[in-house]
């Protein structure tokens, strides 16, 4: 039987809301006036669902406790309020409620509710132990990946340093395609390793000066390949509210690619800057390279997804993957534009709060 | 007294490390958290031992081992892995490495492997601790 914990403050609203749920077969552990006592009782019985007052009788309010609550137990969490004011209903939605039934409220509703938000928070629990799994999973594969390729790799490097004089040249060749392809494999299983992280590591909002961060990466570009000759224009002033690790890693693949699609092009430029589209800023990475099939804008962003081949272009389609799952975590979009030898853009969003 | 010098990048490893080798009485000398750093300390401190873990970024296990033994061909050196992986243990022994250490870490076997490459640490400075 579903159990339910009710915090409500007036004791005859608390009784009336916990014989409905009687009447709908839930079974009510307790009715609590203050959010303090509802933490502590959250925490000794681990009900499956607490109807939350948000006005209450203790020092905490209702959201204060369902914060903790969820928090610390993963209980789902549905106020039951008669406030419905942007303000309340804005620092509700920060405790991440499962649930908000403004009163007063339909028997009906609050059963939907309720069952909706039991639904939802299994759904949550099971996502959650496959994430889990899936990183231990994702650490033991590529450990076990690797160790197998720094022996091939190891054993090719011994041959070709101590027995190079008993082979013919094109079996010395052999053997540095088989340390370049061991290479190049390692490289994968590192970007994969990447993308799984960026996809569930947590995110810490801080402002961000993406014009400063897009003029280190072009500067250390310029460093590690100084033949190159690269001219670059990034705007002034160009702000985002993003978690610094993940925002760099985006922005070194983004201009990385923009790098190293101009490698066969005279003249090359690159451009980070931004456009209004409405009240929507959109920022921009834009190069004169070698761009791609206008038609094919939707598949770059699919992991291993190549245009190019590796011989003209290095790379193992992983990049573009990566920066598009950072955006989308930040809740901003991620679009490209392009035309074959006429270079490539890459639009993306950023809102103006926090993502998820 | 044996000395110990711990090359290994997570944080949880080196610190599990240090004190399995710690308690049992060995001096751990110095740790470091990637394969540059543990060259450079290698050459300061001249430790007796040296675990290395095979999965570091930029430098892997197996290329600090080989430029540390090709510095000096006397360096003792353990190669710590996760994998149970033939290859990978022929190649660190023909590197010059002493033996392996298998991860997640067991005190019983580590100290075992330890004390035949550079002997039983000092009695003395050992927690009475039954691993």
């Amino acid at each position: 039987m579903t159990q339910v914990l009710v915090v409500e403050d007036e004791a005859i609203v608390a009784e009336s809301i916990a014989s409905k749920l009687r009447r709908y077969g839930y079974e009510v552990i307790d009715t609590l006036p203050t959010g303090e006592e509802a933490i502590e009782m959250a925490g000794k019985t681990r009900p499956d669902v607490i109807l939350m007052d948000i006005h209450l009788a203790g020092k905490i309010d209702g959201i204060q406790a369902a914060d903790r609550i969820s928090g610390q137990f993963h209980i789902p969490v549905i106020f039951l309020t008669a406030y419905a004011d942007e303000q309340t209903i804005a620092r509700a939605k920060e405790a991440g409620p499962f649930g908000y039934l403004v009163k007063p409220f339909r028997e009906r509703d609050l059963y939907v509710t309720i069952e909706m938000a039991r639904e939802r928070s299994k759904l949550e629990a099971e996502l959650e132990a496959a994430n889990r799994e899936l990183d231990s999973f994702s650490y033991s594969v590529s450990h076990d990946l690797r160790a197998p390729l720094i022996a091939i790799d190891g054993f090719s490097q011994i041959l070709q340093e101590t027995y190079a004089g008993y082979l013919p040249p094109d079996g010395v060749e052999c053997l540095s395609r088989i340390r370049d392809a061991a290479n190049q494999m390692d490289h994968l299983i590192e970007d994969f390793l990447r993308l799984s992280r960026v996809t569930r590591a947590p995110i810490i909002i801080e402002k961000l000066d993406i014009s400063h961060i897009a003029r280190e990466i072009l500067g250390q570009l310029a460093t590690s390949e100084p033949d190159r000759k690269v001219s670059w224009k990034v705007e002034d002033g160009l702000i985002i509210n993003g978690d610094p690790g993940l925002c760099e890693i985006a922005l070194k693949n983004l201009i990385g690619n923009a790098w190293k699609y101009t490698n066969k092009t005279d003249g090359a430029l690159i451009q980070v800057g931004s456009i209004m589209q409405g009240q929507t800023k959109i920022f921009f990475v834009k190069d004169n390279g070698a761009g791609f099939p206008s038609d094919k804008a939707n598949l770059i962003f699919i992991p291993l997804q190549r245009l190019h081949s590796h011989n003209e272009f290095p790379g193992n389609g992983i990049g573009l993957a990566t920066v598009q799952r950072i955006v989308n975590r930040h809740g901003g979009r991620i679009w490209a534009e392009g035309e074959v030898g006429e270079g490539a853009t890459f639009y993306f969003t950023f809102p103006e709060g926090s993502g998820q | 007294m044996p000395t110990v010098l711990i090359i290994e990048d997570e944080d949880l490893d080196r610190k599990v490390l240090h004190s399995i080798l710690l308690s049992a009485g060995y001096e751990v000398v110095g740790t470091a958290r990637n394969g540059e750093e543990g060259i450079e300390l290698s050459r300061t401190l001249q430790p007796d031992l040296i675990t290395i873990d095979l999965m570091m970024p930029k430098m892997n296990g197996m290329e600090v081992l080989s430029k540390l033994m090709k510095e000096n061909s006397e360096t003792k050196a353990l190669i710590c892995t996760s994998a149970h992986s033939d290859p990978v243990v022929d190649l660190a022994m023909r590197y010059g490495a002493k033996g392996y250490i298998i991860k997640p870490f067991q005190a019983k076997s580590l100290l075992a492997t330890v004390k035949e490459v550079i002997g039983a640490p000092d009695p003395a400075r050992a927690n009475v601790w039954d691993f």
